[in-house]
């Protein structure tokens, strides 16, 4: 069972190549957005930045959340880069699907996927 | 009659507390994940709509929220002290010149995962209830 009354967010940024892997576990809720969109900022800001968001261990995210990542989706345009998700699974794919938002963000099924690309 | 009624401020952290306090409670009385999870959507939504867009995050008022857990089902009350809103002037988020607006989606996602959803004339209290399904 998740515990969806405590959980929170870890990220784990790791390079790959000149990519930027992005493993969000846990929980995203309304008080983890600002420092998301902060670290976010920070990735699509580079030049041509490829950032994949691995969505494996991902337990939830609300609109805040999916604004925040269109935000960052844009911030990537500008720079000419990309935000690549991995793996969105369950309700996180049901949010995807519902919003449409899985027609704009380019989705895969591995990190390896995303990476090759 | 809601049985449990808590004011908050125009506070995100204070909305947290309230959203975990909530789902202590929800997944004690052995709610599925996918329910806790449509709750748990559903009031965030709601309290970050409250504060942010009804409130506008002023610090002089207030959020109510009305709620009542039991084993069959939950029921939420969540009223703010802004002017309200008509829910038919909210654009809808999945048209395709809407797609990549980065707004609009927190309502369509409390109708997507609760069982009744109403607000009151005024637009500024919702209404929402999500029955629990029974378990083989």
């Amino acid at each position: 069972m998740t515990d969806f009354a405590h959980e929170g967010l870890d990220l784990q940024v790791q390079q790959s190549g000149s990519a930027t892997v992005v493993a969000m576990r846990g929980s995203l809720g309304m008080i983890d957005v600002e420092s998301v969109q902060e670290q976010l900022r920070r990735l699509v800001g580079q030049p041509e930045a490829v950032v994949v968001l691995d969505m494996s261990d991902l337990h939830f995210i609300g609109a805040d959340g999916l604004d925040m990542l269109l935000v960052s989706r844009g911030l990537s345009r500008v720079q000419h880069g990309q935000i690549r998700l991995v793996n969105p699974s369950g309700e996180i794919r049901r949010i995807l699907e519902l919003t449409r938002l899985d027609k704009v963000f380019g989705i895969y099924a591995s990190v390896g996927d995303a990476l090759g690309a | 009659m809601l049985l449990s009624k808590k004011v908050i401020q125009s506070d995100l952290e204070e909305a947290r507390q309230l959203e975990e306090h909530v789902l202590e409670t929800v997944q004690g009385c052995g709610y599925s994940d996918a329910e806790a999870f449509a709750i748990k959507l559903a009031l965030e939504e709601a309290l970050i709509n409250a504060i942010k867009h009804g409130n506008r995050y002023d610090p002089d008022k207030t959020v109510t929220v009305c709620y009542d857990i039991e084993p069959d089902r939950v029921r939420f009350a969540v009223a703010d002290e802004g002017p309200g809103f008509a829910l038919c002037n909210v654009p809808d988020p999945t048209a395709d010149e809407n797609l990549e607006r980065p707004c609009g989606r927190g309502i369509m996602l409390i109708r997507a995962y609760m069982d009744e959803v109403s607000y009151n004339e005024e637009g500024n209290e919702l209404r929402m209830v999500k029955r629990r399904v029974e378990q083989g």
